[in-house]
């Protein structure tokens, strides 16, 4: 990959930080006219400069694509982002939803399947809910939807019982990752039910109490454990439960 | 003095409603709010701790100077720093010197907390651990005086709030008494009405004269006052019905006794609350003293 790189486009100066931390202000690379630079998020262009404005690792995994990966406890919501939220209050037709970020965001009450006018959907205010993000700027109020691209429920609406906890936003994306070891340790211990939202809110439900709590502890010390670490952690678990 | 409450009196048990706290920075919802609930009646609670567990406490100095203190009870974090100034007493009040508490709520601690406003809450930590200093004599006004109408100690202890995770009396608590006791003033001799203060190089620092240590301990009620918590963490003291703070110092006296409204408590439950606070007074004292010690024994072995 690096040989792919080193012809095509990117200069030395560029591999050598990728995998390492960068802090903002870093220049990452010199672009001229021409070159493809695709500029990811953390990452800014600045006339012939591609400057860091995030602090954290830079990441390029693919050839001419490169991020800064970095780990923050404040939401900021970005289309397609699958959240948490709870509902603050209803105004006519729409909920307003706090997801953690600098607004409330807005919710449909049609925004759910087979809802209409004459079906309406009834949620509690202070309930929580899996939703979508299907509108965000940083002009404007987000927006969600309890409802897939395809229109079918998929997983969104309300979540029932169960205890939600924050964590940051890294850990969040973590518990979406196909292969999560604390997830999968755990699914070996007892069943439970588990949404995970990329605004850092996590939401557990399982049989007894004591399993909730016990999976919320364990993904919360797990966010810094390597991945031997975690299973040891969740054998020490079944241990002393 | 014995008063007999007449427990032929039976309450109906009125079973505990979640609700949702929306506030605009601190919002709990009715899941978490009923989790909360329905696991403490089953002696459990969200960090993992029994209902009657304090959470880890560690307390940190600062090098080099005295009387500066870091306290963590969780993720609960308070410094309290002490200083000492000479100044003139009041006219009325020749022989007594001054001790002032003043709290910052930093808003870096919570986003509740700005810093211009200052609410209840922050008042009632600042007041609860001053009447259990001054009230119970465990700091001594008059034995900061040095020339009668002249000349006294004024010590001053600023207590900032860094990081709220709940329960911020009693982490304060602890950090104010541990900061008063490992200030170190610097010694003062008097000739006639001549005043010389002797710097810390030239001769050993004093320490303030503190007669005994007291400690807050914060219980929190749920329901009607029949379930009950200590050392509530965040997100309990959001949905709890009801709080209490009891002062005691290890010789099991009681310095204050700090209930501002929330649910009714019946007698047996406080008089349980004041056992329980004994015992965990008594455990938090000694942890105060042997950091106290170690820190005094670190000092001696840099300076030889």
């Amino acid at each position: 990959m690096e040989e792919e790189n080193s012809s095509n486009v990117v200069e030395e100066g560029v591999i050598n930080k990728i995998d390492k931390v960068v802090l903002p202000g870093d220049v990452i690379a010199n672009w001229t006219e021409g070159k493809p630079f695709r500029v990811g998020p953390g990452l800014l262009q600045n006339q012939d400069k591609i400057i860091a404005t995030k602090a954290g690792i830079l990441r390029s995994p693919l050839p001419k694509y490169f991020w800064v990966e970095c780990n923050q406890k404040r939401y900021t919501p970005s289309l397609e982002d699958m959240v948490i939220g709870v509902i603050k209050d209803r105004h006519g037709d729409n909920y307003k939803v706090d997801i953690g970020s600098s607004q409330l965001a807005t919710l449909s009450i049609l925004s759910f399947e087979a809802a209409n006018r004459k079906n309406r959907i009834n949620i509690k205010v202070g309930s929580l809910i899996y939703a979508r993000v299907i509108l965000a700027n940083k002009d404007m109020e987000p927006e969600l939807a309890c409802v897939s691209a395809r229109n079918k429920q998929e997983g969104y609406g309300e979540l029932y019982e169960g205890y939600m906890f924050k964590s940051s936003l890294g850990l969040a994306y973590k518990l979406l990752e196909d292969d999560c070891t604390v997830l999968k340790a755990l699914s070996k211990l007892f069943p439970f039910e588990i949404a995970a939202g990329m605004n850092g809110r996590t939401w557990v439900n399982s049989a007894t109490k004591k399993n909730t709590i016990m999976i919320a502890s364990a993904i919360l010390n797990s966010e810094f454990m390597e991945e031997n670490q975690i299973l040891q952690m969740v054998q020490q678990l079944k241990q002393e439960n | 003095m014995n008063t007999t409450i007449n427990s032929s009196l039976t309450t109906t048990t009125i079973p505990m409603l979640a609700r949702a706290i929306l506030k605009p920075e601190s919002v709990v919802s009715l899941n978490e709010s009923k989790f909360v609930l329905e696991a403490v009646k089953e002696n459990l609670r969200i960090d993992g701790r029994k209902l009657y567990d304090f959470r880890t406490l560690k307390i940190s100095f600062e090098e080099e100077i005295t009387g500066n203190v870091e306290v963590k009870l969780g993720e609960t974090r308070v410094i309290a720093s002490v200083k000492a100034e000479i100044v003139e007493p009041f006219p009325d009040r020749p022989t007594e010197g001054f001790f002032n508490f003043n709290v910052e709520f930093s808003p870096m601690a919570d986003p509740n907390f700005e810093s211009n406003r200052i609410t209840e809450s922050a008042i009632e930590v600042g007041r609860v651990i001053e009447r259990g200093l001054r009230e119970s004599r465990a700091i001594d006004s008059e034995a900061l005086c040095i020339i009668a109408s002249e000349k006294v100690w004024s010590v001053r202890c600023d207590i900032h709030i860094v990081d709220n995770n709940g329960n911020l009396i009693d982490c304060a608590s602890i950090a104010v008494i541990t900061a008063l006791l490992h200030f170190r003033r610097e010694s003062v001799s008097v000739n006639g009405s001549q005043l010389t203060v002797h710097p810390i190089s030239e001769k050993e620092s004093v320490p303030l004269s503190v007669h005994h240590v007291p400690v807050c301990v914060t219980f929190g009620f749920f329901g009607e006052g029949n379930t009950m918590v200590v050392d509530p963490i965040l997100k309990e003291e959001l949905i709890l019905d009801g709080k209490m703070t009891i002062t005691l110092n290890s010789h099991r006296e009681i310095c204050a006794i700090q209930k501002a409204g929330g649910t009714a408590v019946s007698q047996e439950l406080v008089m349980q609350c004041i056992r329980i606070a004994a015992v965990k007074v008594e455990e938090i004292s000694e942890k105060i003293q042997t950091a106290i010690k170690s820190d005094a024994d670190k000092r001696a072995r840099l300076r030889s």
